[in-house]
């Protein structure tokens, strides 16, 4: 049974098409990028999975559960996590505050307190600011307390949405080893990521978009050497070269 | 003299205090303006006045029925003019909520008649003198029932998930959503909270005034508006300070000028205040203290 | 210009209440009762009496005392057989506190309802309003309640009020009660939003400049202040042997209530006007309002004949626990217009209502004493009422009234 499985997505703002009928599978453990160029319809695609907006029609199914039109905080719930682009901290609350609006939802099953202590571990600068205000951290920072803040949910799934935006090309590294990581902890991730390079870097398949529908799909290595994939989003040249 | 007039402005302004507070926790929530607190508080403050004098109930008890009633006008409040308005047209919350108001002040006089309606002395003894200060029992009453509520206000938003989660949704409702926050119940539980806050400014304002009347609620509302926006929208240290300097101002210009020149000289200095700094005195995003 | 103007809107607006009114009453046109005293003109249909009320704005609650007691007379009147054998019948309209109103409501009652007289507003500024308007067309028109003064000069000979003018009355009997109380030192607190209010505010100057009191704190507020504590903190800083009232009764109670918090023990003064609206000062301030003495006109006790009879059934006929001042004096007012047509047998036809009219107006500035419900009528030079000079204390929540000097 995957972890994600979406069948025949449509959804968009007002009359406007954002996706239109999209089919889209993660297996348990797996780590696939969603890849394409601004405005293919990657972030609606996530904001329509997630709940923050309600899908024209097709199905989403959550480990073999239909969670089509749940809305977000049920589906946090249900297992999945979504760190949506642009970081989204809550800036008047502290880092630790922040981290533990994460757990929320299990506030009173497991052991929040632990997994605090675990993502202060993993994010060793953000134990230092656990008592500042959230509005406050750089952006590398901040990216590390979305994502920190995401598996205090202990989600099953993780959706990520352009986690290296914006960031210095230092920090882009450590947040995509940040991602292997995760994977490799046997976290199943669904990554979008408008840097087709990078993204099918860490990935074990990929799904290439545009406007609105599925062009392409496949592992990473046959994506990467896939010349039209070469052509129009590595530049013509091909990664090894 | 001047000390004691000081003392009854900054207790008056512990009344409009508390009925800022119940604003801003609204505005901080949703951005949003529920124009029906002041009849909120008014229904309440009635509510508890007939327990008090009909029933004879200890004011403790009248007091938690007044804060139950805020509650539920409050939550009904919600329901009916914010929780089904489209996010899309700003205003219509305010007419809706406006529309709630009437209908509360319609309700209240045909069900319960429109005389005003008496506040019996709860301490009617205990008198505080220090020096040439003199504090009565209800004033006592106030201000530490004022304070009490300040105070686990400030607990509650800071030290506990629910209050927390009112923050984040405060900052950011789409992202507390994606944390797993029931969005709505938490807006509905500030609508709560802010219901029993208008209900203790309610009572708090008829033990203080000795009366209630069913025509003061819009009055009040605006009393909060010119409190919030001097203060900064939103921002609750900033309605708290802003609450106790009108309070003072209002109490010094009927006791050294004119009671006809009070209005006026609050609005010719919430005006300058506002050409000055049209983001009042303090600014939301003075954060996390800032908040309570 | 295709738009209405806003003052046609308004009179066309202000005139449909009139319509209304003017529908039912037209509807209940009745047979005059059985021929009783005087001579028997039971064909010539009812005399139509107009009654000017207000469900709206500060003295709705007077206007509604007003009519009920103007309704009650008409009812025993009725009852009892008519005047000349003809049925009294009320034209009302409600001016709803609206000048505008007034001002096509009282020609209309006088052309089309062809009302023989006008019992006017039972407030101040809606009397001056209606009193102008009838004495141009030269109609009589009698207020319960109009008690500002100057408020007939615009209006005289044709208007009166039963009320003597706060000022007549409540100057010598405070005066008075200044005397027998002793006091030394006053503080007057002052609605300054109202023309009554300040109005008294004044008088209370006169009363203590006249008995020697020293005026010690003179504070101020707005109509429906929420606080008096800083006022009241002003005056006790004086500490006054007496507090005078210059208030609405609501405001005047919860200024007592403060009073009495703030532990003073000042003697609490009010004008005649304070008992007048006495249930909502008594109510407001409940035992704070104890020992507070205001002057007075009407007695609601009235020990003497026929007032004793006519309040005792007054009472039981309407389940009143006490007859207001605004019932009783409505009521004589009624009775007064028909005791002139029963002794003249005035038609007040087409042909002879200019006459009776006039005549109406001899009798009233004529009767010395008409003996009624608030005790012996009598009017001024200017048409205001002649009241006896009475004070009232509050005992055990209700006002008891005196006489002056006993």
């Amino acid at each position: 049974m995957p972890a994600l499985e979406v069948s025949d997505l449509r959804a968009g703002y007002g009359r406007i098409t954002g996706i239109d009928g999209i089919n889209l599978t993660v297996a348990q453990g797996e780590l696939v990028a969603l890849l394409g160029a601004n405005g293919a319809g990657k972030s609606t695609f996530l904001r329509a999975v997630s709940g923050m907006i309600r899908p024209w029609s097709g199905q989403v199914l959550l480990n073999g559960k239909d969670v089509t039109d749940r809305r977000s905080d049920q589906l946090v719930r249900a297992g999945m996590a979504h760190v949506p682009e642009g970081r989204r901290i809550l800036p008047s609350l502290t880092v630790e505050e922040n981290l533990r609006l994460g757990a929320f939802a299990r506030r009173r099953s497991g052991d929040p307190d632990a997994d605090l202590d675990g993502v202060l571990t993993r994010f060793g600068a953000l134990r230092e600011r656990s008592n500042q205000k959230a509005g406050t951290l750089s952006g590398g920072e901040q990216q590390m307390l979305a994502i920190g803040r995401a598996l205090m949910a202990r989600p099953k799934i993780l959706l990520l949405d352009e986690p290296s935006l914006g960031l210095s090309p230092l920090l882009v590294g450590e947040v995509f080893a940040l991602i292997r990581d995760l994977a490799s902890e046997g976290l199943t991730i669904l990554l979008v990521e408008q840097n087709v390079k990078q993204g099918l870097g860490c990935a074990d398949r990929g799904y290439l978009l545009s406007t609105g529908s599925v062009v392409m799909t496949g592992s990473a290595q046959e994506l990467l050497a896939d010349p039209a994939v070469i052509d129009s989003y590595l530049g013509g040249r091909s990664p090894e070269a | 003299m001047l000390i004691q007039q000081l003392v009854n402005g900054l207790l008056l302004g512990t009344t409009f205090a508390l009925i800022a507070l119940s604003f801003n926790l609204v505005v901080g929530a949703l951005d949003r303006l529920n124009f029906a607190l002041g009849e909120t508080a008014m229904v309440s403050a009635i509510c508890g006045a007939l327990l008090l004098s009909r029933l004879d109930l200890p004011f403790v008890l009248a007091f938690l029925a007044a804060l139950a009633v805020g509650a539920l006008v409050a939550g009904v409040t919600f329901v009916l003019s914010f929780r089904f308005v489209s996010a899309d047209y700003h205003t219509a919350p305010i007419l809706s909520s406006l529309g709630v108001g009437l209908v509360l002040t319609s309700l209240v006089t045909r069900v319960l008649g429109s005389d005003q309606r008496r506040v019996p002395t709860v301490l009617d003894d205990v008198r505080i003198e220090i020096g040439p200060l003199r504090i009565v029992g209800d004033q006592l009453i106030i201000l530490v029932v004022a304070a009490l509520m300040t105070v686990l206000l400030y607990v509650f938003l800071n030290r506990t998930p629910w209050g927390t989660a009112i923050r984040g949704v405060s900052d950011d409702p789409d992202m507390s959503g994606l944390l797993g926050i029931p969005v709505q119940r938490v807006i509905l539980l500030t609508f709560v909270i802010s219901g029993m806050l208008a209900g203790a400014s309610g009572l708090l304002t008829g033990l203080s005034f000795h009366t209630v009347s069913p025509f003061t609620g819009f009055e009040t509302t605006l009393t909060a508006l010119m409190v919030i926006v001097l203060g900064g929208l939103g921002n609750i240290t900033g309605g708290v300070i802003a609450a106790m300097m009108i309070g003072v101002i209002e109490t010094l210009t009927v006791a050294y000028l004119s009671a006809t020149y009070r209005d006026l000289i609050v609005f010719v200095l919430v005006g300058i205040t506002l050409l000055a700094r049209p983001q009042g005195l303090f600014t939301r995003d003075t954060g996390v203290v800032g908040r309570v | 210009m295709r738009k209405a103007s806003p003052g046609r809107k308004a009179a066309v607006l202000a005139a449909l209440p009139l319509m209304i009114v003017a529908a039912c009453g037209g509807s209940d046109d009745g047979g005059g009762g059985g021929g009783s005293e005087g001579g028997d003109q039971s064909d010539a249909g009812p005399y139509r009496l107009g009654l000017v009320h207000s469900s709206e704005g500060p003295f709705a609650t007077n206007s509604d005392t007003m009519r009920a007691g103007a309704r009650y007379a008409v009812e025993l009147i009725n009852a009892d057989g008519g005047v000349n054998g003809r049925d009294v019948e009320l034209v009302e309209v409600d001016a709803r506190n609206d000048p505008q109103t007034l001002v096509t409501a009282i020609p209309e009652l006088v052309s089309e309802e062809e009302v023989f007289a006008i019992v006017a507003p039972v407030d101040s500024a809606g009397c001056e309003i209606a009193c102008a308007i009838a004495a141009d067309l030269q109609v009589p028109i009698v207020s319960a309640g109009a008690g500002r003064p100057g408020v007939l000069e615009p209006s005289r000979p044709w208007s009166f009020t039963m009320t003597a003018p706060d000022a007549a009355n409540s100057i010598p009997v405070l005066e008075a009660v200044m005397e027998q109380e002793g006091a030394q030192t006053a503080a007057i607190i002052v609605d300054e939003a109202n023309a009554t209010t300040k109005a008294q505010g004044d008088l209370y100057a006169e009363v203590f400049d006249g008995s020697g009191v020293e005026v010690v704190s003179t504070t101020t507020y707005t109509s429906g202040d929420p606080s008096f504590t800083s006022q009241v903190t002003s005056m006790a800083a004086e500490n006054p042997d007496v507090i005078a009232l210059a208030a609405g009764p609501a405001d005047a109670a919860r200024i007592a209530v403060e009073v009495r918090t703030q532990g003073l023990e000042s003697l609490l003064i009010g004008t005649g006007s304070l008992q007048a609206g006495g249930t909502d000062y008594i109510n407001g301030a409940g035992e704070a309002a104890e020992g507070t003495i205001t002057a007075a006109q009407f007695n609601p006790d009235n020990p003497d004949d026929p007032a004793a009879t006519l309040l005792a059934q007054a009472e039981e006929d309407n389940g009143l626990d006490v007859v207001a001042l605004n019932f009783s004096y409505a009521f004589d007012i009624v009775n007064m217009i028909a005791e002139y047509l029963t002794e003249t047998e005035a038609t007040a036809s087409p042909e002879t209502i200019e006459e009776d009219r006039q005549g109406l107006l001899d009798y009233l500035e004529g009767v010395d004493p008409y003996e009624g419900m608030s005790g012996d009528v009598r009017f001024a030079e200017d048409g205001t009422g002649d009241r006896p000079e009475l004070y009232a204390v509050v005992e055990n929540g209700q006002f008891v009234i005196s006489e002056v000097g006993s």
